[in-house]
């Protein structure tokens, strides 16, 4: 799964927003409202506090689009944006505990019940999965995002992130696929 | 048995992170081992189940409401208009009446942000940047100056360059003469290099803006074939290639290229002939062949046998002593220069024309390409750069513009600045080494192990040289 992205282009919209044209913005928030709220709902598990969250991550990266460095993505800067978010919601509700999977919105209520209760599984999966592990399985499967974008993304070297996904999916493996421990 | 590299073998397949030659090795495996196999499937089949999660709809109407609340809030400014809006005291206020951060004037701030066509108020940031901002001025005022070779007139040159635009040219017409910094800044080549992303690295780095001021750099990258060699897309991958780079990495090797006699010899059409020929790469290859090209007996009868050929070698040579000297007074002239710009800053400072030509709405849009650009301006290489008329007229030259991509490749190449700083760039002007350089050849003679070692017999190649 991997989303639309247009970095060449969006530091033209970013120039035009510096440049006073506001409604330059509504592309950028069009482009990624999608992605941005897939993993506000991922990592909170909650679609009525990931809207928020998403709603709150593009109005403050407007606000500080002028900080905006064009030599990395837009997107990259606008995630972590995004992670302080669901960060500062999560100190808002204590939300240390595993999240509570039933709560996510996009149930399609046409598919088949066994579609449903896998997609109930995986969400649960995830939500035990811990924040550093949940977020790369995030970027990775529902971003599309590569190893060198989620590093830049994330802060963190490239070998970390190799390092976390293939433990994350360990983990989902032996949540959902009953895996073998590995030692 | 899987193992841990195995796994990440099997991730990195699932990502789409394999080379071509690792997927070959990946579905060989798959073939060849069962329980390779099965870990792969297994992995497979918990990320098509994870994918099946989808990506989830935002609710109807998310882009209207946060554009809506985008709209209650301030618009943001570009950087470079907050860290000069924070210019304290008196330049400050010169430049920003409307953004002073006394009380008295706070009442005004938003009518004069509208007449300025910006708006928000001003905003402390950190003072590095901020007297790197004040930096460039000075240095560009500086340079306006000292190009222009009079005092300013003060205000006048503002004036002129607010009239001038006022009667409808463009900034992206202004005659960016060697020289005139503050037609540089407002030109279109500014505003195009600025904007590329490998030019603005390539002017970030102190020690490559250092060379972009010597001359035989500045000549070479003004040659139309020089510009042709930088974009020849074999030699750049020569350059890449790992051989050709350890060969260059060897020390006798840089000796070698970074020597007088050899500059010159390579200069020669003869020699480069020779190198090109495939007779000579047969002989290079032959071990027997080498050994008696590296025996210093040999190589001096052959020099011998060509004694106007060595006579016009040293002819070269004088010329070339003659060109170096010229290089040195440049040195001097340059540090003579930065000498000049720190003892007249305090005066620049309290300059009319830095408030004009800073609160000019034209260079404020050359300076605004964001954040990087603003870490440029604190960046003293850049400063001197661009106050430098050799780097200006570089820049304004066709075919560096048409190459510049190509050029700032080549700079970030570290073989390739260190074949500059043993001035071998000289060589780059002479048409017949570049022919060399460009010859897949050549580049394979140079990266022969057996070439090497036959260098390293130079002694008496050199002790001969010098006899004559």
């Amino acid at each position: 799964m991997s989303f639309p992205v247009g970095e060449d282009d969006d530091r033209v919209i970013v120039e035009r927003c510096l440049g006073g044209d506001t409604a330059a913005f509504r592309t950028l928030v069009e482009r990624y409202q999608r992605v941005l709220f897939t993993v506000a709902v991922r990592m909170l598990g909650d679609a009525d506090q990931a809207t928020d969250a998403a709603q709150d991550a593009f109005v403050s990266a407007y606000r500080k689009l002028q900080t905006y460095d064009q030599g990395h993505k837009f997107f990259s800067w606008l995630y972590r944006i995004l992670v302080n978010e669901c960060l500062n919601v999560r100190r808002t509700r204590r939300l240390l505990e595993p999240l509570d999977a039933g709560l996510a919105s996009g149930d399609n209520p046409h598919r088949t019940a066994e579609q449903a209760e896998l997609r109930m599984s995986v969400r649960s999966a995830l939500g035990r999965l811990t924040p550093a592990y949940r977020e790369v399985v995030v970027l990775r499967h529902y971003a599309g995002m590569s190893y060198v974008e989620m590093a830049e993304a994330l802060g963190v070297a490239e070998k970390t992130v190799k390092s976390r996904l293939y433990s994350a999916r360990q983990r989902l493996g032996e949540d959902l696929l009953n895996w073998k421990r590995e030692p | 048995m899987i193992g841990p590299a195995d796994d990440e073998l099997i991730h990195r397949a699932l990502d789409g992170a394999l080379s071509p030659e690792e997927a070959e090795r990946f579905r060989a495996r798959v073939a060849a081992d069962p329980a390779f196999g099965a870990r792969a499937e297994r992995v497979e089949r918990l990320a098509v189940a994870v994918d099946r999660l989808g990506p989830e709809e935002p609710p109807v109407g998310f882009s209207d409401r946060v554009m809506a609340e985008v709209a209650s809030v301030s618009p943001p400014r570009p950087a470079w208009h907050r860290r000069l809006a924070s210019l304290p005291g008196k330049i400050g206020h010169q430049l920003f009446p409307w953004s002073t951060h006394s009380s008295e004037q706070g009442n005004h701030s938003s009518e004069a942000f509208r007449r300025a066509g910006m708006a928000g108020g001003g905003v402390i940031v950190a003072k590095k940047a901020l007297w790197g901002v004040a930096g460039l001025a000075v240095v560009v005022i500086l340079a306006v100056v000292y190009f222009n070779g009079r005092t300013v007139d003060q205000g006048a040159q503002g004036a002129i360059g607010a009239a001038d635009r006022y009667r409808g040219a463009q900034p992206g017409s202004v005659d960016a003469k060697p020289g005139n910094a503050q037609a540089f800044l407002q030109s279109d080549t500014f505003d195009k290099l600025i904007k590329n992303k490998d030019i603005r690295g390539l002017l970030g780095d102190p020690e490559l803006c250092q060379l972009l001021t010597n001359d035989a750099v500045e000549k070479a990258l003004k040659d139309e074939e020089v510009a042709a060699f930088f974009n020849d897309k074999k030699l750049m991958e020569a350059l890449g290639d790992a051989d050709v780079a350890t060969a260059l990495e060897a020390v006798e090797v840089q000796a070698f290229m970074a020597d007088a006699e050899v500059q010159l010899a390579l200069a020669d059409d003869t020699v480069v002939a020779a190198f090109q020929t495939k007779l000579w790469e047969a002989a290079i290859q032959n071990h027997v062949t080498m050994k008696i090209f590296g025996d210093a007996e040999v190589q001096a009868t052959l020099i011998k046998r060509d004694k106007l050929k060595l006579a016009k070698l040293f002819a070269d040579a004088e010329t070339a002593v003659k060109a170096h000297k010229f290089r040195g007074e440049s040195a001097v002239k340059a540090s003579e220069e930065a000498a000049v710009q720190k003892a007249g800053v305090h005066a620049a400072l309290n300059n009319q024309l830095f408030a004009e030509m800073m609160a000019d709405p034209t260079v404020q849009e050359a300076l605004n390409h964001g954040s990087e650009m603003a870490i440029m301006l604190g960046d003293e290489s850049f400063q001197q750069a661009v106050a430098s008329g050799k780097v200006q007229a570089m820049m304004t030259d066709d075919n560096f513009q048409a190459n510049m991509q190509a050029v700032a490749r080549a700079f970030r190449n570290v073989r390739f600045q260190e074949a500059m700083k043993a001035h071998a760039l000289a060589l780059f002007v002479d048409v017949q080494f570049r022919a060399a350089m460009s010859d897949p050849d050549f580049m394979a003679v140079i990266g022969n192990r057996n070439f090497k070692a036959a260098l390293d017999n130079q002694a008496g190649l050199q002790a001969e040289l010098k006899k004559r």
